[in-house]
């Protein structure tokens, strides 16, 4: 049973990852969710999740300065998975040098998130 | 000086990205596409959609559609029957989430032609005709209007000088 934190402005799409989670068989115990990565941040500081799930455009503190944050305070985990229409190779190498683990460009189908989450955690 | 239509290339892009999002997102298939050449105007419709952009141009995104049409669109993405539905606050999120799905993957269909392009959160306003003035003149442009058997919506890109 995994914890899922969900980081995304859209309370629709952060929603729409869960029931994509769930459609695509992922074990999921509970969700944590958070509008921005300050926010995100606090949520860790909660207790821990098994992977996060993070979109890059948001206000306040993006997913790349979240991603970082994170990073700087643990280094080996959870995994972060970057859930975003950026898809540019810029952005894509600059989200896995900060310490993201992978990426799941929008619009995502359940299978999608399946093979990305496979892909992540083994 | 007249409105130039964009480029056929990005302009199936815009046209594609729109039908893409919904249909991954919400399952639902077009039943019709059509241009629109209607560029720069008023926008009239009940649920309106803005998203702006800057970089090699500046300029704006817009979709808009009519209440209906974005709550069965917006219900079919979190699979939901319409009465379920948090009101205008679920169909608002779903809205602005849709267009920030198109100028996303438009952005990166610009970038890879050597542009540059930064965009905006989308916001969304509801039930008044939108106006845009930006002191600027509209120099390219393209619209479509999507037909799905729940409404129509329209999508348009607006490039400015």
């Amino acid at each position: 049973m995994s914890k899922f934190l969900i980081v995304d402005d859209s309370a629709t799409m952060r929603k729409i990852i869960v029931r994509n989670l769930r459609q695509a068989g992922v074990d999921v115990s509970s969700v944590a969710e958070a509008g921005d990565g300050i926010e995100g941040l606090a949520k860790l500081e909660e207790g821990p999740v098994d992977v996060i799930l993070s979109d890059i455009n948001m206000p306040n503190m993006n997913g790349l300065e979240f991603v970082a944050a994170v990073r700087e305070k643990h280094a080996d985990g959870p995994p972060i998975l970057m859930v975003t229409t950026e898809g540019s190779e810029e952005v894509v190498q600059e989200a896995l040098s900060k310490g993201a683990n992978g990426y799941l460009k929008k619009p995502f189908t359940a299978d999608d998130v399946r093979e990305v989450i496979d892909r992540c955690l083994g | 000086m007249s409105v130039q239509i964009l480029e056929q290339d990005l302009a199936a892009v815009v046209r594609n990205e729109t039908t893409q999002a919904i249909e991954v997102m919400a399952g639902i298939s077009p039943v019709g596409t059509a241009d629109d050449e209607n560029l720069g105007q008023e926008v009239l419709d009940e649920i309106v959609a803005t998203l702006g952009f800057a970089g090699t141009n500046q300029g704006i995104f817009v979709l808009s559609t009519n209440q209906e049409t974005a709550k069965t669109i917006c219900a079919a993405m979190l699979c939901m029957e319409v009465s379920e539905l948090d009101g205008l606050t679920e169909v608002s999120d779903g809205v602005g989430e849709i267009l920030n799905m198109i100028a996303g993957n438009f952005k990166n269909a610009w970038l890879e032609r050597g542009n540059k392009m930064e965009i905006t959160i989308p916001s969304v306003s509801f039930g008044k005709p939108i106006t845009f003035s930006t002191g600027k003149s509209l120099v390219t442009g393209y619209a479509a209007v999507v037909e799905y058997e729940c409404g129509k919506l329209r999508i348009e890109a607006r490039f400015y000088d």
